[in-house]
C-alpha cells in the first residue's frame, strides 16, 4: 500500500441488484475518494449495469453524453487553437 | 490538581467522533446516492443513475485550564478554578447531476442518456471566450516581434 493510497483511492462498488421476472439488474458506480483527517471528498459516478438473463451476464455501459460533448468542445478548442498558433508561426 | 486534569481532558471533545460522522454522511450521500431506488410502473422498473460529488470538513477544538488560586481554604471537594472551552464548526457541499435513465422491462435493458444542455451551452461559451482571449494576446505577441 503506497502513501498515497491512504488519502487518495479509485474504487468500483457494485450497488444492490435490482430483481424483474426475466433480469437481474446490478448497478456499478466508480468513486474516487480523497481524504484527509479534517476534510473528505468523493466523486461518484455510474459505470455500467450487469444484466443477467439466468444463463448470461451482460455488461451494459452508462454513458455520460453531456460530458462527452463538453470533452468534445473543449478538446475541439484546444485543436482549433494550436493549429491557428501553428499557422501564425508559419508566417 | 489530577481530577482537574481529567475534566478538561474529558470535556475536550475528540475529532474521531468528527471523522466517524464524515464517514456515515459519506455513506449516505455518496456511491449509494449514484443509483436511485426502482419506480415500478406495470412490467417497467425505472432507475436513473446520477454522477454525485460530495466534499465535507469538519475541525473541533478545545482547552481548558485550572488554578489553585480558587475555592475556600480547607474545602477539599471546592472547585479549584477549572475552566474549559471547545469549539467546533463543519462545511460541506453535495451536487448531484442526472446521467442516463435506466429502464428494465420485459425484452430487456435500456439505457437512455440524459443531456444536460445548460451545461454545453457553458461549455461552448466558455471553450469560446478563452478562444478569442488566447488568440487575441498571441496576435499582440506576433505584432510586438515584428516590430
Amino acid at each position: 500500500m503506497s502513501p498515497l493510497s491512504k488519502y487518495v483511492s479509485w474504487q468500483n462498488r457494485r450497488g444492490e441488484p435490482i430483481y424483474t421476472d426475466k433480469f437481474t439488474v446490478t448497478p456499478e458506480s466508480q468513486s474516487l475518494i480523497f481524504q484527509v483527517p479534517y476534510f473528505h471528498f468523493s466523486w461518484n459516478r455510474p459505470v455500467a449495469v450487469y444484466v443477467d438473463d439466468g444463463k448470461v451476464e451482460k455488461r451494459v455501459r452508462v454513458r455520460d453524453l453531456t460530458r462527452i460533448i463538453q470533452l468534445g468542445i473543449v478538446s475541439a478548442g484546444i485543436v482549433t487553437l494550436t493549429a491557428v498558433w501553428l499557422m501564425g508561426k508559419g508566417r | 490538581m489530577d481530577k482537574a486534569v481529567e475534566v478538561i481532558a474529558e470535556s475536550v471533545p475528540n475529532q474521531e467522533h468528527a471523522n466517524q460522522l464524515m464517514e456515515k454522511l459519506f455513506d449516505a450521500a455518496g456511491s449509494k446516492a449514484v443509483f436511485s431506488e426502482p419506480i415500478e410502473s406495470g412490467d417497467y422498473k425505472v432507475i436513473t443513475a446520477a454522477e454525485v460529488s460530495v466534499g465535507l470538513g469538519f475541525g473541533y477544538g478545545g482547552g481548558g485550564g485550572y488554578s489553585d488560586d480558587f475555592g475556600e481554604e480547607g474545602d477539599e471537594n471546592a472547585p479549584k478554578g477549572i475552566g474549559v472551552g471547545s469549539g467546533g464548526g463543519g462545511g460541506g457541499m453535495t451536487t448531484s447531476r442526472p446521467v442516463a435513465a435506466i429502464e428494465i422491462g420485459p425484452h430487456g435493458v435500456r439505457i437512455e442518456p440524459i443531456v444536460d444542455p445548460t451545461k454545453i451551452a457553458l461549455a461552448f461559451f466558455t471553450t469560446l471566450v478563452s478562444m478569442f482571449a488566447l488568440m487575441a494576446k498571441m496576435k499582440r505577441a506576433q505584432r510586438k516581434s515584428l516590430r
